[in-house]
Parts: C-alpha cells; sequence; structure tokens
C-alpha cells in the first residue's frame, strides 16, 4: 500500500514536471501585457485612423520611413505577405505603420511606396506632423534621430496586439510572416 | 580598415546572436545589438586591450553583484554609432536613444561614455543625481579605446558610491554563476532525478518479487 501511494506521488510529481501548458511564442512575449498606447494618425489619403478603431481584432504596429534603404522594406514586405495569409486574414489582422519621417513622409511619398510595394489594404500607412508622430514614438519607446541626407536612425519594432489593446509580442527587423502566422495560431488557441 | 572595421562589426553581431540576443533588435546602432545580451560594449573603431577590457567587463559584472544593475557602452567614434552618427558627441542623447531601443529588454541603468563626456539612462526614470554624478568627473578627451574605458571605470566607480555600494573584487567573476532562480530549477532538476531513480528501483524490486 505504501509503495503504491510513492508510486501515485512519483506520478503525480513527474506531471506537475512537465504539465503546465505554457503558450510559446517567436516573437518576444511582453509580461505582463501594457495598454498600447492610443492614437490617431492619417493615411496618405487623409483619412483618421485609430489605434482605438481596431478593438476587437489583432494590430500590428511598427515604425518606417519610406526612403529607408536598410530594414524598413524587408519589415513592410513581410508584413505585406503575413496580411496576405488565411490566419491573418481569420484574425482580422492590420497593420498600422507609424512614420519616423514627418519631414520626408509626404502624402505623395506614401502613395507611391505602397503603390510600388503592393501594400495591401490592411496595410495603413500612417503620417503626420513632428509634434502628432513624437508622441507616438515615445509612447512605444521608440527611439527616432533624424540624420543627414534624409536617413532617420530609428529603432526596429512590431507590436502585436490583441482584440483588447494589449501589446503581446514585440518582433524585430528580421519579423517573417511563418513567425506572425504561428504566434496567431496560438493567442487565438489554435495551434 | 574598412574590411578590418566591417570584420568586427559583424563578429560582434554575430557574437549578440550566438549568445541568445531576445528576437527583438534594434536598428542599426551596434551596441544596441549586443547589449541585450552582454554587459559592456566597447569601441570596434579603437579596440580596447584585452586586459583593460576584461577588467572593465569584471567591474561592470562585480557591480551588478554588489546591487548596481548597470550595461555600459564605450563609443569611441562615429563609427560605433552605426546607423546613428549624428548622435557622437552628444552622449546623453545616445544615452536616451539606446535606453528607448532597450526599453522593453532591460529596465536598469544605462551608461555612454565618449570621449566628451557621459550619458545615462534608467528606463524612464529621473536620472538627475546620476548625472550630477557624472558631470563632475573629467570626460576622456581621447578617442582612445583604453583610456575611455578607463574613464567608464572611474564613472561606474563613481555611480557605485552615490548608491553607497562597494563594488566586491570577488563578486566580478560572478558572470557564469548561476541565479537563485536558476539554482532552484537546478534543485528540483535534481530531486526528480532522485525520486525517479527511487521510484524505478522500486518498481524493479516489486516486479523482482513477483
Amino acid at each position: 500500500m505504501r509503495r503504491g501511494v510513492l508510486l501515485l506521488a512519483l506520478v503525480a510529481l513527474c506531471a506537475g514536471c512537465g504539465g503546465s501548458k505554457k503558450q510559446t511564442f517567436v516573437g518576444d512575449a511582453l509580461i505582463p501585457p501594457p495598454v498600447a498606447p492610443g492614437f490617431t494618425l492619417h493615411d496618405d489619403a487623409g483619412r483618421a485612423v485609430s489605434l482605438a478603431s481596431q478593438r476587437g481584432h489583432y494590430v500590428i504596429v511598427t515604425f518606417l520611413y519610406t526612403h529607408c534603404q536598410d530594414v524598413c522594406p524587408i519589415i513592410a514586405g513581410n508584413l505585406n505577405r503575413a496580411l496576405k495569409t488565411p490566419t491573418a486574414q481569420a484574425a482580422g489582422l492590420t497593420v498600422l505603420a507609424v512614420s519616423v519621417d514627418p519631414k520626408g513622409d509626404t502624402a505623395a511619398a506614401v502613395r507611391t511606396y505602397v503603390k510600388e510595394r503592393g501594400l495591401v489594404p490592411k496595410f495603413h500607412y500612417l503620417i503626420g506632423t513632428h509634434a502628432q508622430l513624437a508622441p507616438v514614438w515615445a509612447g512605444f519607446h521608440i527611439g527616432v534621430e533624424a540624420g543627414v541626407n534624409g536617413v532617420v536612425g530609428h529603432s526596429s519594432a512590431e507590436f502585436l496586439i490583441d482584440p483588447t489593446g494589449h501589446e503581446r509580442l514585440l518582433y524585430g527587423k528580421g519579423v517573417e510572416p511563418a513567425s506572425i502566422v504561428s504566434d496567431l495560431k496560438t493567442l487565438m488557441g489554435k495551434s | 580598415m574598412a574590411d578590418s572595421r566591417l570584420i568586427a562589426l559583424v563578429a560582434v553581431l554575430a557574437a549578440a546572436v550566438a549568445i541568445g540576443a531576445p528576437a527583438a533588435l534594434a536598428d542599426g546602432d551596434p551596441a544596441s545589438d549586443y547589449l541585450l545580451s552582454e554587459p559592456i560594449f566597447l569601441p570596434i573603431d579603437h579596440p580596447v586591450s584585452p586586459s583593460q577590457a576584461s577588467a572593465f567587463q569584471k567591474l561592470v559584472l562585480g557591480a551588478e553583484k554588489s546591487g548596481l544593475q548597470i550595461k555600459v557602452a564605450v563609443i569611441s567614434s562615429k563609427y560605433d554609432l552605426g546607423s546613428v552618427p549624428i548622435l557622437f558627441g552628444t552622449p546623453q542623447r545616445y544615452a536616451d536613444f539606446l535606453g528607448q531601443e532597450l526599453f522593453y529588454y532591460y529596465k536598469h541603468l544605462i551608461l555612454i561614455v565618449m570621449p566628451n563626456g557621459y550619458g545615462i539612462y534608467d528606463n524612464g526614470k529621473s536620472t538627475v543625481e546620476e548625472r550630477a554624478v557624472l558631470a563632475k568627473l573629467p570626460p576622456a578627451k581621447s578617442d582612445n579605446g583604453d583610456v575611455l574605458t578607463a574613464a567608464g571605470t572611474r564613472a561606474v566607480e563613481a555611480l557605485a558610491k552615490r548608491y553607497g555600494i562597494t563594488i566586491s573584487a570577488s563578486a566580478s567573476s560572478s558572470k557564469g554563476s548561476s541565479t537563485n532562480s536558476e539554482r532552484i530549477e537546478i534543485a528540483l532538476a535534481a530531486l526528480v532525478v532522485v525520486v525517479l531513480t527511487l521510484g524505478v528501483g522500486l518498481v524493479r524490486r516489486r516486479w523482482r518479487s513477483r
């Protein structure tokens, strides 16, 4: 009888060791998830787009500029590819790309950028004045420094925000569509 | 020279990746990638002698062990700043920029050492007192890696003094030691192994006795 109890305890101990279901993500989980700072900016057509209006859906917020020759084109391309996946569409995923270059990112420059790169309608490239954009950068802790010859040094970050408006995951410049799809599935409990 | 710089930069970034930097990396300035997982970033352009680099790393790790959580970027030239060369000569602005980049990954002090002075960031908290401490220190006034690192040493020691912390020499070799949580995990793992061994022995004995 005592041996049986010991065996049972052993099984329970082993179950306890490996049994806790921990969500694992490709992106870096923000724990506890902070509430994403709200903002309203405009797209190249002058339409107001707010983060609050995306409640109920997953959103990725990122920071780009159209003249960027570095990582921005790769990030934009990968996020655009992610938006085209069935998982992203099921999640109602939207990308809000916030400009880090109030000077160079004119409505015309953004229109050309969106057209040339074939960005889908769910990819909103948002622009504004320095006074409008700077609080958004600060809210997401994005370092931005305008340099010479139109180069803007800035942090590369993509925040995956859940339908309740909380920042759940953080990706870097190497973000891949498959990573986003995998993490969305995990968040939606479909992994 | 350009080739050796490139090789050095690639080596720095490769090291940052190899030692398990988080997925989200910052953009362009090497220190932001490196400091994700390392306590110090030393100049690429004006290398620091191995003995001084080792001593500085030990000091910073010793400071951490003694209660002063700090990471240090020693910047000798625009080249060390990658995509934000405009911030060379403005250590406080670079401290603020770097601090934003590391915001989600590191919650303590970040010290910048440049030839013309120091910058400090503390995860968005006020650093008025720390700045006052650093303002009293003489700047390195040199782009020599060893001279800059010596200035970094003085700054770390001054900040430790400001917090009433004595940096323990014995604590300085702490990089390979485990944290409390790691020790608990190791102890639990050992316990599981012992219990499993006992359990297997018990089952065997019971099996044989049949």
